[in-house]
């Protein structure tokens, strides 16, 4: 392999790596995902950062036919409802684990759920707002579509995820859930 | 040793190209994922050879058994009906797909909370004909006139969220042979309640009804919702309807986009490729071309999703 062509290979693969980083978008503070966060962390009765530790179906006695899953987290964080440190199962409708986002065992996440129905079904509050993935290094992922659509206003605004560190992100729901009271 | 070193420079060019196509992917991720089939078969349920094919309604057909409830005072009985049979229709008059949908009548019952029934083993019982192995009712759609079905399946107060759950359900039941056998859609008549929210409401169910048809979500034109690059009069024009969320900025609907609830170009290829029609799509493009729709990989859901199992097994590329 001559010179020429290892530089080549040497500028790729650095373009590569340093462009996307370059490209992201750095922590803000968005007025309208704060508002958002308000309105999430109001409606949801258990707000909790959590790893899926196991997930079942739920079957009826002597039936075939999956009614439900069961998803039960190693809660790290407690904001609302429940206690650093347990374990808690929430229980979802088959339904929406076919057609829904799913969860997997190992997943870290922040989620806001709804309280309970009195069959014991639950699911994250507005759907995609009430679940947020947390990376391995803690970052928090927020999806592009929690900022405004420029079709209404015609700003640009950043583009892909965002993504920031858990700590940040625990103090930001604090707040919401303080300024929602 | 000329040939030696043609053979060199031609192996360059190509690790140059694989190097180019993989960093235009890094930069420029939304043009890998337009729309696309959101269920394939895996292995174990589906019979042999079928691993990774999209599954589909059989011969395209779906037939479908409203409730006998009234959706909401404003959508009662026909009216609901029609109302539902004119969100299919957006995906059926495509005329490039080879896809109907049929009103085979009503379900047995008024179903509502009051028939969805927590057991002591913690099961939930279902009125028979809405349950995925109901085979005589393919296709239920339910009128939750009160909400409180959508409240009882996905939690207290889910049902006053028009945004997301509005139309909630999907498919639940396939067959071995790589078909769906079953699906169920729970219209949420909070979000009826005002002519001003129907529109909203056709909206969503054509989008869930697109996934009961099997679509999965799009990325196509992605900078609508981001705004980067600012987005052209072409790119709103192609946003597909089956594009994965909305803003909450995003109520009602035609605040955001034009033609809402109309299956734009990327749904219909979508579409089109998962029931590819040859009399139709050879009659819409001159005979030359090819009247089988171009192949395209996809990504989907993985594993053996026999009726409601957990998936197990990842897919394999």
């Amino acid at each position: 392999m001559d010179r020429s062509f290892s530089r080549i290979l040497l500028v790729l693969s650095l373009t590569c790596c340093i462009i996307p980083a370059a490209a992201q978008p750095k922590p803000v503070s968005s007025p309208l995902f704060n508002a958002d966060l308000q309105r999430v962390a109001r409606k949801a009765a258990l707000i909790f950062t959590g790893t899926v530790v196991s997930i079942a179906a739920v079957r009826g006695i002597g039936s075939a036919e999956t009614t439900g899953v069961e998803v039960t987290f190693q809660v790290e964080q407690a904001l609302r409802g429940l206690r650093a440190g347990q374990r808690y199962t929430i229980r979802e409708w088959s339904g929406l684990w076919m057609s829904g986002p799913r969860y997997r065992v190992g997943q870290r996440m922040t989620l806001f759920l709804c309280r309970p129905s009195r069959a014991g079904l639950t699911s994250p509050v507005e759907g995609s707002l009430g679940r947020y993935d947390v990376d391995r290094s803690g970052q928090v992922t927020i999806p592009p579509t929690r900022v405004p659509t420029p079709t209404i206003l015609p700003r640009p605004i950043v583009a892909g995820s965002q993504h920031i560190p858990i700590r940040t992100f625990s103090r930001a729901i604090r707040q919401a859930m303080e300024e929602s009271r | 040793m000329t040939r030696m070193r043609y053979l060199c420079s031609k192996a360059r060019i190509l690790v140059c190209s694989l190097a180019i196509a993989l960093l235009l992917f890094a930069l420029f991720p939304q043009f890998a994922k337009a729309g696309g089939p959101k269920y394939v078969a895996g292995t174990g349920f589906f019979n042999t050879g079928l691993a990774g094919q999209p599954i589909t309604w059989a011969g395209g057909t779906i037939t479908f058994y409203t409730d006998q409830g009234d959706l909401s005072p404003l959508l009662q009985g026909a009216n609901a009906d029609a109302f539902i049979a004119d969100a299919f229709a957006r995906w059926t008059t495509i005329p490039t797909a080879a896809v109907s949908a049929i009103r085979g009548g009503q379900l047995a019952e008024n179903v509502s909370g009051a028939n969805v029934i927590l057991n002591a083993d913690q099961s939930i019982t279902l009125p028979a004909d809405i349950q995925p192995n109901a085979s005589g009712t393919p296709v239920a759609v339910v009128y939750d006139f009160d909400g409180t079905v959508t409240d009882t399946l996905l939690g207290t107060g889910a049902s006053s969220d028009c945004l997301n759950n509005s139309a909630i359900g999907g498919p639940d039941a396939f067959t071995p042979d790589g078909h769906f056998a079953h699906a169920l859609v729970i219209v949420n008549g909070l979000c009826a309640q005002t002519s001003a929210q129907l529109p909203d409401m056709k909206y969503h169910l054509v989008r869930v009804f697109g996934g009961v048809f099997g679509l999965d979500w799009s990325q196509l034109n992605l900078n609508v919702i981001t705004g980067s690059p600012r987005p052209t009069s072409y790119d709103l024009a192609g946003f597909p309807v089956m594009h994965a969320s909305d803003s909450i900025s995003c109520v009602p609907i035609s605040l955001c986009y034009a033609n809402a609830d109309q299956p734009k170009l990327d749904d219909q290829a979508a579409l089109t490729r998962l029931y590819p029609s040859r009399a139709r799509t050879r009659g819409s493009f001159p005979e030359s071309s090819s009247p089988r729709p171009p192949q395209r990989e996809f990504t989907g859901r993985c594993g053996s999703p026999t009726q409601m199992e957990i998936p197990r097994k990842p897919c394999k590329a």
